[in-house]
């Protein structure tokens, strides 16, 4: 497929999240606001070490649903990315807000709507 | 009191400072931390019988806490009991596991039961009983931690052999803490303060803490969905399960590991989204609960237990030193055949890894702990030294066994078998 055109108003929205409760309300969200993703499982550092040196919790340590995170990534217009980040700061609380950015997109391929 | 609480838990939270996680980038370094013993050391230092920043009557106005610090590491242990997680393990972990509960009770309360009575000088098997509870229970399993044994690298038969002896681990812990919790309720206490065997008694123990344990998790789960998505109030119920499990346990005479742990196993088998929630939020805790009481064993343990406590220290070592890992290496490649057909990377014969089957589990020093908590005396203090010595001693050995057969594998460039042939190191491997 050729390469589409640079656009300045594409992004790469990505998203860090360690709780599953925010993670549901995220990608209802992002169903609603009509932003596609992808999904990756992820675990951070902290999360390495624990598992690198378990001590009383060895097997449990090693399960992503007790120790992982998610990682979303869209490349979407800029427009949408901005009403994830205004559904962030509406509706969830500051400590438990993923951690979340973009980054400008050059070039893109395969994009989508 | 008020300084000693701060000075535990400062030297809790330097330990699980980003400072001290870069320090546990070393291998070695982190294979002696995870099991607690520097931290340990720090204690013992701090403590009555060293310099005495701590002195030892504050410490039982601290029970309350360190009764938290009980119940914290029982969940932890038991949350590991999940049906899909052990249905799950490998058929060799399974069969590693019983046989190592089987052989390490036979075993070590068989040495504790020969040794107690000549180091105690007491011939009623009551009044050492715990003590072979203690050292025959507690000796099952081994620590969990492989990163220090393994270089650097991966392979297939590496990586499975590693999961392995972790599983192991995990799965002997709790059988650990089962065998340490029945066995110490066999003796009963009577009105007169004598001791005394009551099976009938035991039974009866065994069953409300069975009980207890139910009740909790359910409510724990009820009070859970109660809490919904408000953090302060989950944070509430998260100690308040944790305090009870231990509390309560202890107040009824019951052991608060054992309790602790029935009460992981049932809210890990219970469904539910906060529980997973909760799950996380004892798991986080994990380093810096463990620093915590490794700095309390070695502000507990009496060190003064004489040529008979060392017999015994001795005697623990060398058992562990000669069974553990021949038995691991033995069970855990005993299922060749089925492997071949599996498709499955086989086992080595040999690797340092097996070595970690000697290294003895974090867990006999908790037990100890309690046992130090719940019934206060010089007897289990020492107790408490003898575990923490062996544990020590078996930890050096496997840990310059390993790195001396990886030094000499690589001197004779014969790969470890559990590794893919790998570039000279040289000072770095």
């Amino acid at each position: 497929m050729a390469d589409q055109p640079a656009t300045p108003d594409r992004v790469l929205l990505i998203m860090i999240i360690s709780s599953p409760n925010v993670l549901d309300d995220v990608l209802t969200a992002m169903l609603d606001i009509g932003v596609p993703g992808t999904v990756i499982e992820s675990k951070g550092i902290m999360a390495i070490m624990r598992e690198e040196m378990p001590v009383f919790g060895g097997l449990a340590s090693m399960l992503g649903a007790t120790t992982g995170s998610r990682i979303i990534l869209s490349a979407t217009t800029r427009a949408l990315a901005d009403e994830v980040f205004e559904f962030l700061e509406r509706e969830v609380k500051a400590k438990e807000r993923p951690l979340t950015f973009t980054v400008p997109v050059d070039k893109a391929a395969g994009l989508r709507g | 009191m008020f300084l000693a609480i701060v000075a535990v838990l400062g030297i809790g939270l330097a330990a699980t400072s980003k400072p001290a996680y870069r320090l546990r980038r070393n291998r070695a370094i982190a294979g002696l931390l995870a099991t607690g013993y520097p931290a340990m050391a720090i204690g013992f230092l701090l403590g009555p019988r060293a310099i005495g920043v701590i002195p030892d009557e504050p410490l039982q106005d601290a029970m309350p806490i360190a009764m938290i610090g009980l119940g914290w590491i029982g969940v932890m242990v038991g949350l590991q009991l999940r049906r899909d997680l052990i249905s799950a393990l490998p058929r060799e972990v399974r069969r590693l596991t019983i046989a190592d509960a089987i052989a390490s009770s036979a075993v070590f309360g068989g040495l504790a039961a020969l040794l107690l009575p000549v180091w105690t000088g007491q011939p009623d098997p009551a009044t050492w009983w715990l003590g072979v509870a203690l050292i025959g229970g507690g000796s099952i399993g081994w620590s969990m931690e492989t990163r220090s044994l393994r270089r650097t690298g991966t392979s297939p038969a590496g990586d499975r052999l590693s999961l392995a002896v972790r599983a192991g681990g995990a799965v002997g812990g709790i059988s650990a803490i089962l065998v340490f919790g029945v066995a110490s309720d066999l003796v009963v206490r009577d009105a007169s303060g004598g001791q005394g065997f009551d099976l009938l008694a035991a039974a009866i123990t065994i069953a409300i803490t069975i009980v207890l344990a139910v009740a909790l998790g359910i409510f724990g789960r009820y009070f859970l969905d109660v809490a919904g998505r408000q953090r302060e109030h989950q944070l509430v119920v998260f100690i308040g399960i944790v305090v009870f499990a231990a509390g309560v346990a202890t107040e009824m005479g019951l052991s608060p590991l054992m309790g602790a742990m029935l009460t992981g196993v049932v809210i890990a088998n219970l469904a539910g989204d906060r529980l997973r929630g909760f799950e996380r939020f004892i798991l986080k805790a994990e380093h810096t609960v463990a620093v915590l009481f490794s700095v309390l064993a070695g502000i507990l343990l009496d060190e003064r237990i004489g040529w008979g406590g060392l017999a015994i220290v001795a005697a623990i070592v060398l058992a562990r030193l000669a069974i553990k890992p021949a038995l691991a290496a033995a069970v855990l490649r005993s299922t060749r055949a089925e492997d071949d057909r599996r498709g499955l990377p086989p086992l080595p014969r040999a690797s340092a890894i097996y070595l970690g089957a000697a290294r003895q589990s974090p867990l006999i020093a908790a037990m100890a702990v309690g046992l130090v908590l719940t019934e206060p005396s010089i007897y289990h203090q020492r107790l408490l030294a003898i575990v923490v010595f062996a544990g020590m001693i078996c930890e050096i050995v496997a840990l310059t066994g390993g790195a001396n057969q990886r030094r000499r594998m690589l001197a004779r460039e014969q790969p470890d078998p559990a590794f893919p042939a790998e570039p000279n190191l040289g000072a770095s491997a």
